[in-house]
């Protein structure tokens, strides 16, 4: 029985048996009856007793009841029809996004053969790419290499000592990068905080292609929350969004992309045929000597223009994210800048960079900024934050900056109106006392802790610092691991 | 194994009368509460997180349900539909977190079981729960809507965009992961 005929055995048994409490199935063998026994333990466990609202949960609900409180309000039923909606349209614009860490490994991955030595095993297709499913290029480096001698290597070889090493990649201008390529390159428009163009670089001339390529990757410092560092691997420091745009000249023949088991998802991208993959096993990553994983990435692809794009990362970015940044591409000569969502739409957003003026009006009073930030920050977020009565406003920095010596800072400044409690978790402060500081005539209050599990990272300073103060009109804090008499400073420049 | 299709006696006037009857809600509620209670809990991994959810589900079921119209769907589908979105946006809300801003830092607040907790544990519960932990968001949700919440793979492909044969291919290719797994802690023999 080849495997469409099983699957489709296997999803009809499943019916039978959630349907019926049975299924009238013939053992096909030891391991389908393993996953047919194993739905049926996955329907039958309960987990009830767990929960520690479910009798408390009842109660409140009767009694509201009994007062009336629940009716049919035609408000709130538009409201989930309309949230139904837009996850509708959404998801019609969904996108994946692969791609592996290094343009050389892609290399690797992506070969021209006849097509019609694989018609057998076409899983999808575009233009310019056809989807095959074999092992993934990881999967087949890790079967290579658990079948002993002669062992894979990897490009670049990082554990040669020896060996030539990898060229970097350029960061090249809009305008260098089209000339190099010799097309006009996309850019987005939008990305998500926190991100930096690390590379703009251009794929040498491939003959036996006949393709040419830009490549693209924005980065950004991995945080340990909320992205777990186990999930994605121990060896990336850092998260990555490549956009590769790709020429085929009449010659090229589509590429191939084994892509294993990982199922296709048809999406329309810049109302263009796409296809997108998730969790597609990517490139390897030696877990402990002799013993490989394989990170995971999502793919977006399509073709438009005569070119196709391919927008991969390696971190957990929700789709929307990776829609907006798809949407964004433009080959307009236009700066990136954080997109804004007009004020009568308001909706809290991680990506904003409100202006003073607009976080003014949102907020409902005056919004101040420190006239001394340090340079080698570069502004990630402006935005205004309403939970219940409490409301305030916060600006976070992250440092950015080539000529300045890594520690990887981050940093936060908050304004609210006077007595808001900072929520602040215990398990940061610890027993960490408070030291009363004087800034600029007002009254302030320091705390120093370090920082333990799981905002630990080998780049980051371990030493957070929360200060916080108010003057007549309101309350001010910083938080942020940057040196002591830096924060000082910006928080004595309100005051300038 | 009772059929988890099953469905209540009398369920459509138990819905008509919930919202105006405890009764009729404390029927439906019992019913119902253990499998919206499994499928969030099969898709966040977290007793709290999932408690937390299920209560938002239930106030939600309350609000909405006078609207329900029967003709429309199934009162199941009706129901683990909602659950899906309040789940969905769960997940939306925690991939807005920024840098090491107040947001962070408070949400670690929750995130801290108190150490007096009594749970009741049931080992083969905990080593499923385990190795669902071990599948992507997207994965556990379809082995959730599926064998929790009961819906055929064409309704799972409504509400999940994928097309209904992936959805039969993805969750295939879920449960022989998911079989794996446990077969590699042991769990399972073969």
């Amino acid at each position: 029985m080849d495997e469409r005929a099983l699957i489709d055995q296997f999803n009809s048994d499943v019916d039978q048996l959630l349907e019926r409490g049975w299924t009238e199935r013939s053992s096909l063998s030891e391991e389908y009856d393993d996953l047919i026994e194993l739905v049926e333990t996955l329907a039958v466990s309960d987990y009830s007793e767990i929960s520690l609202i479910k009798n408390t949960l009842r109660g409140d609900l009767i009694r509201q009841i009994e007062k009336g409180k629940f009716f049919t309000s035609s408000r709130l039923q538009e409201g989930i029809e309309t949230s139904s909606e837009k996850s509708k349209r959404k998801i019609q614009l969904r996108f994946g996004y692969f791609f592996i860490l290094l343009v050389a490994i892609l290399l690797l991955v992506l070969t021209v053969p006849p097509i019609r030595s694989v018609a057998q095993e076409i899983v999808h297709f575009l233009e310019n790419m056809i989807f095959v499913n074999e092992p993934t290029f990881s999967e087949r480096f890790i079967e290579d290499w658990e079948q002993g001698p002669p062992y894979p290597t990897l490009y670049p070889n990082l554990n040669c000592l020896d060996c030539e090493e990898p060229v970097p990649m350029s960061r090249l201008t809009i305008d260098e990068a089209s000339t190099d390529v010799g097309f006009r390159v996309y850019v987005p428009t939008y990305m998500p905080s926190g991100y930096w163009l690390e590379a703009r670089d251009v794929v040498p001339y491939d003959q036996s292609t006949n393709v040419t390529e830009v490549v693209s990757i924005y980065a950004i410092q991995l945080a340990p929350e909320p992205f777990s560092l186990k999930r994605l691997g121990p060896f990336q420091p850092f998260g990555y969004i490549h956009i590769h745009q790709t020429h085929f000249s009449e010659d090229s023949q589509p590429f191939r992309f084994n892509i294993g088991e990982t199922p296709i998802v048809e999406v329309t991208v810049r109302g263009l045929p796409g296809v997108w993959l998730e969790q597609l096993p990517s490139s390897p990553y030696e877990l402990e000597p002799g013993e490989w994983e394989s990170y995971r990435s999502n793919i977006l692809i399509w073709e438009e223009g005569g070119f196709q794009f391919r927008i991969n990362t390696n971190m957990p970015l929700p789709w929307e994210t990776m829609i907006k940044v798809a949407e964004s591409l433009t080959n307009e000569d236009r700066p990136i800048v954080p997109t804004h969502t007009p004020i009568g739409d308001y909706t809290q957003d991680p990506r904003k960079i409100l202006e003073i003026e607009e976080s003014s009006n949102l907020i409902g009073f005056d919004v101040y900024s420190p006239s001394y930030i340090p340079f080698w920050y570069t502004i990630l977020s402006r935005d205004v934050i309403i939970q219940g009565s409490s409301k305030y406003i916060e600006t976070t920095y992250l440092f950015n900056n080539e000529d300045y010596p890594k520690r990887s800072a981050t940093l936060s400044f908050g304004q609210s109106p006077l007595g808001f409690n900072i929520p602040l978790s215990k398990y940061f402060l610890g027993d960490t006392p408070s030291v009363d500081v004087d800034v600029s005539g007002n009254k302030g209050v320091w705390y120093d802790w370090v920082a333990t599990e799981p905002f630990v990272h080998e780049k980051w300073n371990p030493y957070f610092h929360l200060l916080t103060w108010e003057d007549s009109d309101f309350k001010f804090w910083i938080l942020s691991n940057e040196e002591n008499d830096i924060i000082l400073r910006i928080a004595e420049s309100l005051y300038e | 194994m009772r059929g988890s299709h099953n469905t209540l006696k009398d369920e459509l006037v138990l819905v008509k009368l919930a919202i105006n009857e405890p009764s009729a809600f404390t029927r439906l509620y019992d019913h119902y509460f253990p499998l919206v209670f499994k499928y969030v809990l099969y898709r966040v991994c977290d007793t709290q997180t999932a408690d937390d959810i299920s209560s938002k589900i239930f106030e939600r079921v309350l609000l909405g349900i006078g609207n329900y119209r029967p003709e429309k769907a199934p009162f199941r589908a009706w129901l683990f539909g909602l659950a899906h979105h309040v789940v969905s946006d769960h997940f939306r809300s925690q991939s807005k977190r920024r840098w090491f801003s107040l947001e962070v830092l408070k949400g670690l607040v929750s995130n801290d079981p108190p150490p007096e907790e009594v749970v009741i544990s049931n080992e083969m519960n905990d080593r499923l729960l385990e190795a669902l932990g071990c599948l992507t968001e997207r994965q556990r949700d379809l082995v959730a809507l599926k064998v929790v919440a009961g819906l055929n793979n064409r309704q799972i492909a409504k509400l999940t965009a994928l097309s209904e044969s992936n959805v039969g291919v993805t969750f295939y290719r879920t449960i022989r992961k998911l079989r794996n797994e446990l077969k590699e802690n042991g769990v399972i023999n073969g």
